[in-house]
């Protein structure tokens, strides 16, 4: 080497100074371990779990995050944190989705392009310091977001905070939250209340109203009127329906009734006697459908009937910090006098619609942050992304009041920043979200033995000390709500989508996939109408509905139950800006009043449903105490196979289950389940393991049967299969072998439960839906679950990887695994307990047990296939359901 | 003149010989040849891009779904199979049998089957989620130690359908060495002389080739009869093995075998005229021929109707609510309108072959046959697609649409078999030379 060009020492300094470039070109935002400094009790191949809490509405649910080497797959729940008890919801588990969805907000943008923090730091001081500048969040349950709000209003007395709520918790007063006793309540009377239902308290009142069935079987009995099914009226013994405006004069008869007048309807009449029947035991539930004046009343019968129940603080209550109006704020907006708004966390165009966007128009300024670029980043100048929670440290109160602490699971994916330092930074220098939520707890608990309590606190998920604390509630002023209009028209009830809840879920493919309890709809919502309204129409006949200056054009669903003259929509759906998952998914609905008129329009739209028809057929499929009969044993020419080890099996008790699906989210997140998207299961296709199918019952209820596989003992779908894919193992588990499956689907066509899934397309990878195949949602699957390629067939395996582990837990420890410690993923997340799984051969444990009950019943029992799946029946007490 | 002589030609030996060797070995084709010929071509390539386009992307893009996984590909596999039935019938039951009329059909019937057998092969290896692992159900020594799962009629399947295949191409190509020889000999040409030299495997004509000859004959068709029985029950037991209301009958091996036979000779039907008409055969194939050939669909018309009417008498007996609620709805479901088609192409039409005149006449008789054929298929179609539609759970019911490429699959596939007629025709003696022949001579001695 010699001459001109670049000798060898050059090129080498050339190349360590490009490597250098390259590395300080990075981020190494904070400090790095080697990982030889392994995480505490961290083992590579076993996860580890960590104790938080997920925000639902606003309000707390504790939960355990399953991380494997730093990736949250999975979430349980916390069974020390009070309102979960142990069980999830379907937007718990498939919260890790949302952490990992692609769509998510990456960067802060300034009008759509690309800018730095630093920039929206400044712009975020500018505006905070505008007199009549506004701060708009939604239900803050973060002691820590309430402290900080506390002294951003102090330090920027021209600011105002204005909060909004999309999704009520059931049984929420608006100053109190009603804790009923379940333990010492016989009796429930509910007028359009559905505790059970969508929301933050769905898992605890599941938990609780199903001990008290269990335990109390003979005397537990509620009495549901609602207009249209919910999953409450599903659970109730009996249940009336009618018209939205009707429940309210049902609460005044009720207070008539306990002054002695005879009430008008007989269904009244007889609430009225099992009011009676129980002193001391009863209670009315009131729903969001009631006037003021109706609210009042039933707190006068509650109080008169001595009901076990407890008002409680609600979890958005702050001592000395009150929200301003939104009514009030809209109004400010439209008149030019907020200069700056700043939307943290919330999303009020989509949520409040027309009349905001409208008046957004006149402020100057607008900020928002959230963890997805949504309709309302896409009309703010600013945009600042927001870590989910999954990164983030805060803390959260429960609907009943408990608090618990909210912890990063893995390092923020994105350029995204925690709320509470975006607050922080409106005032300060912006601290790390760590030192704010600990300043917070240092001022509850002081310097002493704050590290042992944080510590404790962080471990358990749930603050000690902290829980329900009485309220006594004013009582709803009668003028607060005013009575429904009548008129023209079908009267709505207008609730929350129990897949994707008031619409901040949309973009989550898991949730847009999880069917709609009664009508199995996914993918989109529907207007429900009773058979005598929709009559000369079809399913997905398109209807325009109109109120308010309001229009929405939707296909209908014929529902059974559903009250006549009266109709049920489900918002969160019609969002605009919710990635390649969520947008353009449904229609909106808010707007809609009260009353509207109906108008059937030309055409049709294809609703997309999972299950079509909802009538037995005279089967027995889902039975019931009434239908119960015993079969005699069937003669075989095999020999019964005997199991030396473990035998497992599972008994599902359908009277427990609610129908919530949180079963189907658990096993989809467990076992890396694809999505499949709208049009594959338009085609009829869909990838579910764990599915609950609905039934209509002889008596006009409506039932849940949640359908895994089988585990046959005399599979019909082992001898089909050419290859030996599936096959049984020496514990019983009927099994599929993924790499020896070549396709023929005959073990499909053979089963009669029809649980077994096809990969028609590669639903993983390359043909997924959307964006369900990109790189990054890799992270989100379980290590300990293959992932399926295309042309395989798959299903329930009664989550056999959690069988293994505890095995080679024992074998270490050199005993048999005992009863209860494998637990499959829907048994853990039933927020009603009502699965049971366990190992038949231990004469001792919950599931042989179970199998005893003499409400148990086996599936299609007379194929002869004696399925290791089990049912425990229905327990109806006669016939229900009858239109007032 | 005994009562076989009608199935004879008038024609001197050397004027059957010319009429069926000539088209062979003078080639003239005309427009008619060459239309049909590239319109089966074009089908082809339908075929084949709609064969790649599903390794391509899955079996996603046919209506196959959740519970009702099969599908057009599994019924036009019964449907081809079904259509490959006849010709091993025709020349291994009528041989046996002694029913001299076959001799001027079986040759084109037995290419009929050969072709069918290979179409219908082709459906179940394509239909597999991971085709090219197709090779598994076959027991070669694996280094893993895996086998086929016996129990399984999809292996039993595998065996009957390639033993068929085998046997088909064995027996129709030995039915025609002396056929190639008298090519061989008659051909001016050097290639083509070649050619069929190289088919005949040295025939010279010598009594011992001869009795060399009928005895493996015999032997093969005794063998193709348990055969043909065999590989249409076994389709029957795809089903029939399987817990489905509508699959689980002990009727279906039976039943399928007819039905085979039943669209078999149909597909016989509507060959045998087109051949008849483009090779110029009426002298070989006389409307005694299609008589007894509609003979043969009259009967088989009315074993199918008996087997439709016990499968809904043993829904009602059985007494299952599974079975008679999809007895049921294949009347008033979803599909019914194919059923009651089915039912008239399949029962009701074919009663017309009770009267002569439909049976003498083409111009009756190849509509019927084809309707035949169309009723067969839906047929196969609904056993296919019925069953999960309705299966025992309501909640998993679910209806199967074809998608486009469910259409041009099938499609293609007949034009697949068209052109490999056209080929046939081309270079092959449509009808036994050396059989008319003999049956003439036979005739003539009696």
């Amino acid at each position: 080497m010699s001459g001109a060009g670049t000798t060898r020492r050059d090129a080498l300094k050339m190349f360590a100074a490009g490597a250098a470039t390259l590395v300080a070109g990075c981020k190494p935002a904070e400090h790095i371990s080697p990982y030889r400094d392994m995480p505490e009790g961290m083992v590579p191949g076993l996860p580890l779990f960590y104790a938080t809490s997920l925000p639902l509405a606003g309000a707390g649910r504790g939960m355990l995050i399953e991380t494997h080497e730093g990736r949250p797959t999975k979430v349980h729940g916390n069974p020390l944190h009070p309102a979960s008890l142990g069980g999830t919801d379907v937007f718990a588990e498939a919260a890790v989705l949302d952490l990992f969805d692609p769509s998510r907000a990456g960067v802060p943008l300034q009008s759509g392009k690309p800018a730095s923090w630093s920039a929206v730091d400044a712009a975020l001081g500018a505006a905070s310091e505008k007199d009549g500048a506004v701060l708009l969040t939604g239900p803050v349950g973060s002691p820590t977001m309430a402290r900080q709000i506390t002294a951003l209003l102090k330090a920027r007395p021209g600011m105002r905070w204005v909060s909004y709520g999309t999704v009520d918790p059931a049984l929420r007063l608006p100053d109190a939250q009603i804790w009923p006793d379940f333990g010492q309540l016989d009796a429930i009377i509910s007028l359009g209340a559905d505790p059970l239902g969508p929301g933050p308290g769905q898992m605890v009142f599941a938990r609780q109203w199903a001990g008290a069935k269990r335990d109390r079987r003979a005397a537990f009995r509620a009495h549901v009127f609602e207009p249209g099914p919910t999953l409450t009226g599903a659970q109730a013994q009996r249940r009336t329906t009618v018209r939205p405006s009707e429940l309210s004069d049902i609460a005044q008869a009720l207070l008539a009734g306990l002054d002695g007048a005879t009430p008008a309807s007989g269904f009244v009449a007889e609430a009225m006697e099992m009011l009676r029947a129980a002193p001391g035991r009863a209670a009315v539930f009131g729903g969001p459908d009631l006037t003021g004046a109706a609210e009042a009343a039933i707190m006068q019968i509650n109080r008169r009937l001595g009901a076990p129940l407890r008002y409680l603080r609600p979890f958005d209550y702050w001592e000395g910090l009150s929200p301003a109006s939104i009514d009030t704020l809209v109004a400010d907006m439209a008149a030019g006098r907020v200069p700056a708004l700043i939307a943290l966390g919330a999303n009020p165009v989509y949520d409040l619609g027309g009349r905001f966007t409208q008046a957004l128009g006149g402020v100057k300024e607008v900020l928002h942050f959230g963890t997805s670029v949504n309709e309302t980043a896409t009309r703010s100048g600013w945009h600042g992304p927001l870590h989910h929670p999954l990164e983030d440290w805060s803390d959260l109160r429960a609907i009943d009041g408990t608090v618990g602490l909210v912890q990063p699971v893995i390092a923020p994916l994105h350029d995204s920043r925690s709320v509470h330092r975006v607050l922080d930074a409106m005032t300060g220098p912006g601290a790390d979200p760590y030192a704010i939520l600990q300043e917070t707890w240092r001022g509850h608990w002081g310097d002493a033995d704050f590290k042992d309590r944080w510590m404790q606190a962080l471990h358990d998920g749930v603050v000690a000390g902290t829980g329900p604390e009485d309220t006594t509630p004013k009582g709803a002023s009668p003028a607060a709500v005013p009575a429904r209009k009548g008129g023209e028209g079908i009267e709505l009830s207008i609730r929350p989508s129990p897949s994707v809840l008031d619409g901040s879920f949309a973009s989550n493919a898991w949730l847009q996939e999880c069917p709609e309890p009664f009508t199995k709809q996914v993918w989109g919502n529907a207007l429900w109408l009773s058979p005598q309204d929709a009559e000369g129409m079809e399913d997905g006949d398109l209807v325009q509905l109109a109120s308010d200056g309001a229009e929405v054009t939707l296909p209908i669903l014929i529902v059974e139950g559903q009250a006549s003259q009266s109709g049920t929509l489900h918002f969160g759906y019609g969002r605009e800006d919710a990635g390649p998952i969520g947008t353009g998914i449904g229609q909106r609905v808010q707007d809609l009043g009260s009353v509207a008129t109906l108008r059937r329009i030309e055409g049709r739209e294809e609703i997309r449903q999972v299950q079509t028809d909802f009538s037995q057929h005279g089967r027995n499929l889902l039975q019931t105490t009434q239908t119960l009969t015993e079969l005699p044993p069937r003669p075989s020419f095999y020999e019964p196979r005997e199991y030396d080890g473990y035998a497992w099996g599972m008994v599902i008790d359908t009277d427990a289950c609610i129908g919530c699906n949180a079963c189907m989210i658990a096993c989809q997140s467990e076992n890396n389940i694809p999505v499949v998207g709208p049009g594959e299961i338009a085609r009829g296709r869909n990838m579910h393991w764990m599915r609950v199918d609905g039934y209509t019952m002889d008596n006009g209820g409506h039932g849940f049967q949640p359908v895994p596989c089988m585990h046959c003992e005399e599979a019909p779908c082992e001898p089909v299969c050419p290859v030996e894919a599936s096959v049984h193992d020496s514990e019983g588990l009927n099994v599929q072998v993924y790499n020896r499956c070549i396709g023929t689907r005959f073990c499909q066509a053979n089963c009669p439960y029809k649980v077994r899934r096809f990969n028609f397309y590669d639903y993983t990878d390359k043909e997924a839906f959307e964006n369900q195949g990109a790189d990054l949602l890799q992270a989100l699957r379980n290590p300990d679950v293959s992932v399926r390629s295309r042309g395989v067939m798959e299903k329930c395996t009664y989550c056999v990887q959690r069988i293994s582990s505890a095995r080679r837990t024992v074998k270490k420890e050199n005993r048999a695994i005992a009863d209860g410690e494998v637990v499959t993923a829907c048994q853990s997340a039933c927020p009603s307990e009502a699965i049971t799984f366990g190992d038949l051969n231990d004469p001792g444990s919950a599931v042989t047990r179970a199998k005893q009950d003499p409400r148990h019943y086996t599936l299609l029992e007379h194929l002869g296939t004696r399925p290791r799946t089990t049912y425990l029946a229905r327990v109806e007490p006669g016939p229900r359901e009858e239109e007032s | 003149m005994t009562a076989a002589a009608r199935y004879l030609s008038d024609l001197p030996d050397a004027a059957v010989t010319g009429t069926v060797a000539a088209p062979v070995l003078e080639q003239r084709f005309g427009r008619g040849w060459w239309t049909g010929f590239l319109i089966s071509l074009a089908l082809t390539v339908v075929m084949i891009v709609s064969i790649v386009w599903l390794l391509w992307k899955g079996v996603g893009v046919w209506g196959v779904n959740t519970s009702n996984v099969w599908g057009f590909a599994l019924a036009n596999y019964v449907w081809w199979i079904g259509i490959g039935n006849a010709g091993t019938l025709i020349s291994s039951m009528l041989l046996l049998t002694r029913q001299r009329w076959r001799a001027s059909i079986s040759r084109f019937a037995e290419a009929m089957t050969l072709f069918a057998a290979a179409i219908a092969g082709l459906f179940p290896i394509v239909h597999l989620g991971r085709p090219w692992l197709f090779y598994w159900l076959v027991p070669y020594p694996d280094t893993m130690g895996v086998y086929p799962q016996w129990r399984s009629p999809l292996v039993w399947d595998f065996f009957a359908i390639a033993a068929y295949i085998l046997f088909s191409l064995m027996f129709w190509y030995t039915g025609a060495l002396p056929d190639f020889a008298t090519l061989r000999d008659r051909a001016t040409t050097r290639g083509r002389q070649v050619f069929y030299g190289i088919l005949a495997l040295g025939w010279r004509n010598s009594a011992r080739h001869w009795k060399i000859y009928e005895s493996y004959y015999l032997a093969m068709a005794a063998l193709g009869v348990p055969m043909v029985v065999s590989v249409h029950s076994v389709v029957g037991l795809d089903f029939a093995a399987g817990l489905m209301p509508g699959w689980q009958e002990t009727i279906f091996p039976p039943y399928f075998v007819v039905g085979a036979m039943y669209s078999g000779f149909a597909m016989v039907v509507v060959l045998a005229a087109s051949i008849r008409w483009g090779l110029g055969l009426q002298a070989l194939i006389k409307p005694a021929h299609f008589d007894v050939m509609a003979k043969v669909l009259l009967f088989s018309a009315l074993v199918m109707s008996l087997s439709y009417a016990t499968e809904w008498f043993f829904a009602w007996y059985s007494k299952d609510q599974a079975d008679r609620y999809l007895v049921w709805w294949e009347f008033f479901g979803t599909y019914g309108p194919i059923y009651i088609t089915m039912l008239a192409c399949n029962c009701v039409i074919p009663q017309l072959l009770w009267f002569r005149f439909a049976r003498r006449s083409l111009a009756w008789l190849v509509p019927i046959a084809i309707l035949i054929n169309v009723g067969m298929w839906l047929e196969r179609i609904l056993i296919v697609v019925v069953t999960p539609a309705r299966g025992h759970l309501p909640s998993q019911w679910s209806i199967f649409w074809p998608t486009i490429w469910d259409w041009l699959l099938l499609a293609g596939s007949l034009g697949f078999f068209a052109l490999m007629f056209f080929l046939f025709v081309r270079l092959i003696p449509a009808a036994s030379m050396h059989e008319v022949k003999a049956r003439q001579y036979e005739e003539a001695q009696a």
